[in-house]
């Protein structure tokens, strides 16, 4: 049976790459994001919607559910990031990147887990950063986001692992994207130099680990943050 | 019909589909008083998760409207809105309203 995945964040930068990856591999694919998208395929439907609005978020996974009756794999790819230094980060950053970054996830979570839960079977996957075990000064907020999630995708495994539903995070090295066109190259050198494979990462190297983790056969995989490059925690 | 009468006999109908795996002999017949979550209820955690999920969904195929069955109060032994067949059927019917 084709697969129906739900892909948050999909209008450019690894999300629209995933929407193409998974169209080229046969899944029907939902597409969201707060603006259109320039992508064009038959099994595409691409839907506006601002993540962190619950009611926004529901008509989404209605969308999918009127359309296929069920969604089996999730991916959490929104994400905003913002850099700055505690001392001079304002309130309202804070409170946007937590929304984006970790209520998206969890409002996207819940109302997706409750079709997988109807159909005994679901995929998730979560977006953390290497930013999180690296520490890097200057990320504060955006790190302290994505161990919400880490922290969120551990447990959210747990409570969902009865129901044949997989719960993984997964943290990309730096990736040639919008999100970090405003970072140093300095900055950039320095958290490369951290990794064990000294190289930026590409898009494929995120398809990879993703279509692993959704596999059918990873039904024993939950709970797990794998970062890329050769980062630990 | 009223509306009330209406969701108890979907969430009557609901528990006796999910009993199917359940296999509760509270379930069998279910009636307003019947204890769901907490004291005598008859549902674990994960079997009122389903029951949730499963709620949602009927409600919306019966009246067209999404509700989020989702309560600070839900694991209140006191005054959780799971504790009966009644209570829940209270709940529903109180989001059911304030949706417009």
């Amino acid at each position: 049976m084709t697969q129906v995945i739900l892909i948050t964040g999909a209008s450019r930068g690894i999300g629209k790459s995933l929407c193409e990856h998974y169209c080229d591999r046969g899944f029907f694919v939902f597409g969201c994001s707060r603006s259109l998208s320039d992508f064009i395929h038959p099994h595409y439907v691409h839907l506006i919607a601002d993540i962190t609005n619950e009611a926004d978020v529901k008509k989404v996974v209605r969308k999918c559910m009127d359309e296929y009756q069920r969604i089996d794999v999730l991916i959490n790819n929104a994400g905003i990031a913002s850099m700055n230094h505690l001392i001079s980060t304002p309130v309202d950053v804070v409170t946007k990147l937590f929304a984006t970054n970790f209520l998206g996830t969890f409002l996207f979570s819940r109302e997706v887990s409750k079709s997988m839960i109807k159909n005994k079977y679901g995929r998730i996957v979560n977006f953390t950063s290497v930013a999180k075990p690296l520490n890097i000064e200057g990320e504060l907020i955006y790190s302290s986001s994505k161990a919400a999630i880490e922290q969120f995708t551990k447990v959210s495994a747990k409570e969902l692992g009865s129901f044949n539903i997989t719960v993984n995070a997964i943290g990309p090295s730096p990736v040639p994207t919008r999100l970090i066109r405003s970072v140093q190259k300095e900055k950039l050198d320095k958290i490369i130099s951290c990794q064990a494979i000294k190289r930026m990462g590409t898009f494929q190297d995120i398809h990879h680990l993703i279509d692993f983790l959704i596999d059918p056969k990873s039904d024993f995989i939950s709970g797990q943050i794998i970062y890329l490059g050769g980062i630990n925690n | 019909m009223t509306i009330k009468s209406d969701i108890t006999k979907l969430v009557i109908e609901t528990l006796v589909e999910n009993n199917s795996e359940i296999k509760s002999p509270l379930l069998e017949s279910p009636t307003s008083d019947t204890a769901l979550f907490w004291k005598d209820g008859t549902l674990d955690s994960l079997e009122l998760v389903k029951l949730i999920s499963d709620l949602e969904e009927n409600v919306y195929q019966k009246f067209g409207k999404q509700i989020t069955l989702a309560d600070e109060k839900t694991m209140s032994q006191r005054i959780s809105p799971f504790r009966t067949v009644k209570t829940l059927v209270d709940y529903i019917h109180k989001q059911l309203i304030e949706i417009k």
